[in-house]
């Protein structure tokens, strides 16, 4: 394999567009405002921990809240990055370049905060490796641990092998003053040379790792999907959650790269690399991906709401005319409906309504999330009784709120702080892709058909 | 004074021999009800197994007391048909199924009993014949299911989820293996 050959001066454009930068101002303010978010969900955990669960308002019967769903969320957006780096590369899709990166660092942060978020929900979390040392076989929970663990090394792994002839480039053009970002640099590029044989390694471990991801990014959420469905529930006994989850976690992680892609474009003005017909592509992916989310909603909930059995009845009325009905109106119609009528038309796919339509997928995805997992733990098969009557309804705290709030902005957090020390698109990539007639012919006739 | 103490003490033993005597006649009494007997007997005729219990009260047979048959359970009684009145035999005899489940040896309780009655008061006996159906009761606590403790998980779960996690972790292994051979390469 012929190695790619990036000239390091400032004649190669590329290195001049798509090397980090510092931060200026706005990317201060946005730096300034996450740390307060994390800081203040920080002290809130450390409540939690004087206190005790207490604190929140998970009680005997909701006791799954925003946690759990925020941990459901995160998961849902981690298969984004399988959807990129593995499913579009696997179908050979050639625009999804300046694309992979981003939903590989989104892919990790997610699943980083998912795996936090679930030690935040434990009572008791220094008892964490309980779970390893005793946990059992048969359960899916135990199933769970080991396939987030696996996702996130095999992620991380996806994030890091294509980035290291990016991290040598850092290395080489870090002057020797500043020690410790060279030696920083020069520890995580593993020595690269650029050689034949070093891109033939990488090239090799790419494609055996977007394998690889592909079944481990279904299992990841199939099997949350079955922490819920193999449990006797309303709302939660179906044999549909598996596929019902995973086509709402494409959706969910397509609308947050859109989203992210729409930020760093304009911030970092990357214009030239991701084009409108990025958005375009993009927006016709999310629209086939909330087809398909919508199709599995009306066969999660017009099938039960035909028969209305006695408790799926009561559960399926506080979600259609009940005391959730606004929210799930809400995150039907704005999370799934609106975005597929506004980009189903060409100007709907521009960049800026297709960040906003990515917007409302994301937040409606959170809340989808929750939809999924209180109201159903509020209609349990005996009545609730003779308990206080806070118990009857589950309004998160301050402290879950700040703590929920933390974690997605500590995911915020290692976007902006990768996006500060790597490249964002992959300089080593596009070049290859600059100086290969092959993919320049390819190009070409994309362009010429955009 | 000490005539007086003779008194005292002669009034306390007359009140000592009343309260015996008062107490032996209501234990006269009792016993007069506990002779009530109800007596549980099997047999066979026909070759219909029957259970047959006799009611007597003083050594005489009772008619027209309502005898209920019950089999023991581990918890509570099975009623075995509706109550069978006495003849004047005194005996209340009810057909006995042939197919209900006993302990491991076939052995079943069974119970007779009369309830509320005004000439005999409640009336129980109890025995064991072994007419039940064996039943080999599976203990499953050392067995491998879904619910056994972790030690105990089935050997299809155990397979499946080791060989995933093996092939899966092996190859995450062959990734770092190549990460290891990239910096070789580089020193070189």
């Amino acid at each position: 394999m012929e190695p790619v050959k990036i000239k390091l001066d400032k004649s190669n454009q590329l290195l001049t567009d798509l090397m980090p930068k510092k931060f200026n101002a706005s990317g201060k303010l946005w730096v300034g405002v996450l740390l307060v978010i994390v800081v203040i969900g920080f002290y809130a955990y450390i409540r939690q921990l004087q206190k005790g669960l207490v604190v929140t308002d998970m009680r005997d019967f909701t006791s799954w809240g925003i946690y759990i769903s925020n941990f459901v969320f995160f998961v849902a957006i981690s298969l984004v990055g399988s959807l990129v780096s593995a499913i579009l590369k696997l179908a050979n899709v050639r625009w999804r370049t300046p694309l992979v990166r981003i939903s590989e660092i989104i892919a990790v942060a997610a699943i980083f905060f998912a795996a936090i978020i679930i030690i935040v929900d434990m009572g008791r979390p220094e008892r964490f490796w309980h779970l390893f040392a005793f946990g059992r076989l048969q359960s899916p929970i135990l199933w769970d641990v080991i396939v987030i663990t696996t996702y996130l090394v095999v992620s991380s792994l996806l994030l890091y092998i294509p980035l290291l002839p990016d991290i040598a480039i850092c290395r080489d053009l870090t002057p020797a003053s500043l020690k410790f970002k060279k030696w920083f640099y020069t520890f995580l590029a593993l020595n690269w040379r650029g050689t034949s044989q070093q891109y033939a390694l990488i090239h090799k471990c790419i494609n055996v790792l977007a394998v690889l991801v592909v079944p481990l990014a279904l299992g990841i959420h199939t099997v949350t999907s079955w922490l819920f469905a193999t449990t006797y529930r309303a709302g939660w006994d179906s044999s549909n959650f598996g596929p019902y989850f995973v086509a709402g976690a494409f959706q969910a992680g397509c609308g947050g790269v859109i989203a992210v892609t729409y930020v760093l474009r304009n911030h970092y003005n990357l214009k030239k690399y991701i084009t409108t017909k990025h958005f375009d592509n993009m927006a016709k992916l999310l629209v086939l991906l909330s087809l398909v989310y919508l199709y599995f909603n009306i066969n999660e909930y017009l099938v039960p709401g035909y028969k209305m059995k006695t408790v799926d009845g009561e559960h399926l009325k506080s979600l259609f005319t009940g005391h959730y009905a606004p929210l799930f109106w809400s995150v039907q119609i704005f999370g799934m409906v609106v975005p597929i009528v506004v980009m189903l038309f060409k100007k709907g796919r521009a960049p800026l309504p297709v960040f906003i339509v990515s917007l409302l997928v994301v937040v409606g995805a959170w809340f989808k999330r929750f939809l999924i997992v209180v109201p159903t733990l509020l209609h349990p098969f005996i009545p609730i009784q003779n308990v206080p009557a806070s118990w009857h309804t589950y309004m998160p705290t301050w402290e879950e709120w700040a703590i929920t709030s933390a974690s997605l902005a500590g995911a915020l957090l290692v976007i902006t702080f990768f996006v500060r020390l790597f490249p964002i698109i992959s300089i080593w990539e596009m070049t290859e892709e600059q100086q290969s007639p092959q993919i320049d012919e390819q190009t070409n006739l994309y362009e010429a058909q955009a | 004074m000490k005539l007086k103490h003779n008194n005292i003490i002669r009034s306390l033993a007359l009140c000592c021999c009343l309260f015996v005597f008062s107490a032996q006649r209501v234990s006269a009494q009792d016993s007069t009800n506990a002779e009530a007997q109800i007596t549980l007997t099997f047999g066979e005729q026909d070759s219909v197994k029957q259970a047959k219990a006799v009611v007597t009260k003083n050594h005489t047979p009772l008619k027209g007391v309502d005898v209920v048959f019950l089999i023991k359970k581990s918890f509570g009684s099975l009623p075995l048909g509706d109550a069978v009145t006495t003849d004047e035999n005194g005996e209340a005899v009810a057909d006995f199924p042939t197919d209900m489940p006993g302990d491991h040896e076939g052995n079943i309780t069974v119970l007779a009993k009369v309830e509320e009655n005004d000439q005999t008061g409640e009336l129980l006996a109890s025995k064991v014949t072994n007419w039940g159906v064996p039943t080999t009761v599976k203990d499953k606590f050392d067995q491998r299911t879904l619910w056994s403790p972790a030690a105990n998980a089935p050997i299809p779960l155990v397979v499946t989820v080791v060989s995933l996690v093996a092939l899966v972790w092996g190859i995450i292994l062959y990734m770092l293996s190549q990460l290891v051979k990239i910096n070789r390469l580089g020193k070189a």
